[in-house]
């Protein structure tokens, strides 16, 4: 019995300190970025995206760009942040130094990819990402591409 | 500036628990940031009452957010301890912007003075920085800091991405002055007339490296003040700071260097202060990237005749203090930092002290 708790916690606490879930394994989706459907572009560079994505003040073609993030639940946050070229931590970070200077604020966090939908197509600017194979309607899809090619 | 109070004290605290459900719900959106320290202190020869000790840090309840596209507002309040073992309350930001582009953003409030790279950038999280304190000369004005790191009154700011490569940005404040005196800022009024104006101008190359020259120049009029029980002289005093930050490849490199000039009303002659620390810290890659060793050293001299610092207790001479450590952060919300100073402050012996700390935000 004893054997069989010290096994049940080792096995916890091994999923706690590594951060693997030790009970499901998820599947990683691919995230796909999308726009309002007014947004003044189809492409952003990775510098465009990157700094709207973390927060700070940047504006498409006079249009003041906002940024959406969807919450832990989804599955295809960590794709979204290697498109950022950044750790799920070092965007974390960054976000909150940002805030914290007062120069720039946190992206919002959207829990659902339906509330991410109807946001950035009443919202002016607004940029997110929802997972691959999640219908976008009549929203924008962004693309981003490497000008330093 | 403190607010320690029975029913105010009762009042905010009231306020904070019941925020604080909301907070936890909304931790993931950041609207309300919690950042808070604990930490174990242990120092030979003992502190100043004999005892090593365990102690709590501060309780610092951030809120930043966009009103509409261009108005936004920044609130700050920290709870803290203090030696008699009563729980304050400052408010130490509190400001509402505009921004009229990126070239000219306007905040008028409470806010930290745009001196060096630390001061605007740190604030009070912990979790934050490398080290577990403020360089001691930027230490807080009820802290016995040197240097004013608050003001009130009207900030502009700006910046602009030229290239890749180059982003120049201002920043520049008019406030009340008197910050860096025991009592803090003149945070309802100003008690004399004069308008101190603080600039920094600087530039990032590459994102990788920033450098800033700025400076401060202020009259405290002492004669003139109301609400204090001060000497009748009135100073000039000139501060010229100069930064630099490097960040590359986990290599994070970080320096300032003030001058503080003081002259009497009709005392020939000016004084000058010099203060400066620089910092060095790497993250390790691989499995070891959660782990930041870091060292620092620190030196700020006061001139023993000077009008101005004779103000502020304990600050004449010249104070050292060479510090090592190490942060690990498994998350960005999530430290634990080891550290070990040597502090020599005037007239004492050399003191080491071992400290640990775990600092959060939430």
């Amino acid at each position: 019995m004893n054997r069989r708790i010290i096994l049940c916690l080792t096995t916890l606490m091994t999923g706690l300190v590594s951060g693997v879930p030790s009970f499901a394994a998820e599947t990683e989706a691919t995230a796909v970025l999308i726009a309002h459907p007014k947004f003044p572009r189809k492409t952003l560079s990775e510098k465009e995206f990157s700094s709207i994505m973390l927060g700070k003040d940047v504006k498409i073609d006079a249009v003041r760009a906002r940024p959406f993030v969807l919450g832990k639940g989804a599955s295809c946050r960590q794709s979204f942040f290697s498109l950022m070229k950044l750790s799920e931590k070092e965007a974390v970070g960054r976000w909150i130094s940002l805030s914290f200077s007062g120069a720039g604020t946190a992206p919002e966090i959207i829990e659902t990819e339906i509330e991410m939908i109807a946001k950035i197509k009443s919202t002016a600017g607004a940029v997110g990402f929802v997972c691959s194979g999640t219908e976008i309607g009549s929203v924008k899809g962004l693309q981003i591409v490497n000008l330093e090619r | 500036m403190k607010t320690g109070h029975g029913c105010r004290k009762m009042f905010i605290l009231a306020c904070a628990l019941a925020l604080a459900p909301a907070a936890a719900t909304a931790s993931e959106k950041l609207p309300i940031l919690f950042f808070g320290d604990v930490n174990i202190d242990g120092s030979y020869p003992n502190n100043a009452r004999g005892r090593n000790d365990f102690r709590i840090g501060q309780l610092d309840l951030f809120l930043h957010q966009h009103l509409t596209d261009k108005v936004r507002f920044l609130t700050e309040i920290v709870f803290e301890t203090g030696a008699n073992g009563e729980t304050v309350a400052d408010l130490e930001r509190l400001w509402v912007g505009y921004d009229v582009d990126e070239l000219l953003k306007l905040q008028l409030g409470k806010e930290h003075t745009p001196i060096g790279y630390w001061n605007h950038t740190y604030h009070h999280g912990a979790i934050l920085h490398q080290g577990i304190a403020r360089p001691g000369f930027l230490d807080f004005e009820d802290d016995g800091g040197l240097l004013p790191v608050h003001d009130i009154g009207l900030m502009a700011s700006g910046s602009k991405v030229i290239t890749d490569a180059f982003e120049p940005k201002y920043k520049v404040m008019v406030g009340n002055g008197g910050s860096n005196l025991p009592n803090g800022p003149n945070a309802s009024a100003d008690s004399d007339k004069h308008k101190p104006v603080t600039v920094r101008v600087g530039a990032t190359l590459y994102e990788v490296f920033e450098f800033g020259v700025g400076g401060r120049t202020e009259r405290i009029d002492f004669s003139t003040m109301t609400d204090r029980s001060s000497p009748n002289l009135g100073i000039k005093q000139k501060i010229l700071s100069l930064d630099a930050k490097f960040d590359w490849a986990g290599l994070g490199i970080l320096a300032e260097y003030h001058e503080v000039f003081n002259q009497r009303d009709g005392v020939p002659g000016t004084s000058r202060n010099p203060m400066y620390f620089g910092q060095a810290a790497y993250t390790l890659s691989g499995r070891l990237s959660n782990f930041t060793p870091y060292a620092r050293y620190e030196s700020a001299i006061t001139a023993p005749l000077d009008p101005f610092y004779a103000l502020i207790p304990e600050s004449a001479g010249k104070r050292q203090v060479v510090l090592g450590g190490l942060k690990w952060q498994p998350s960005a919300q999530f430290a634990v930092k080891g550290e070990v100073q040597g502090v020599k402050s005037p007239g004492l012996a050399t003191r080491t002290r071992s400290i640990v700390q775990v600092a959060f935000v939430y």
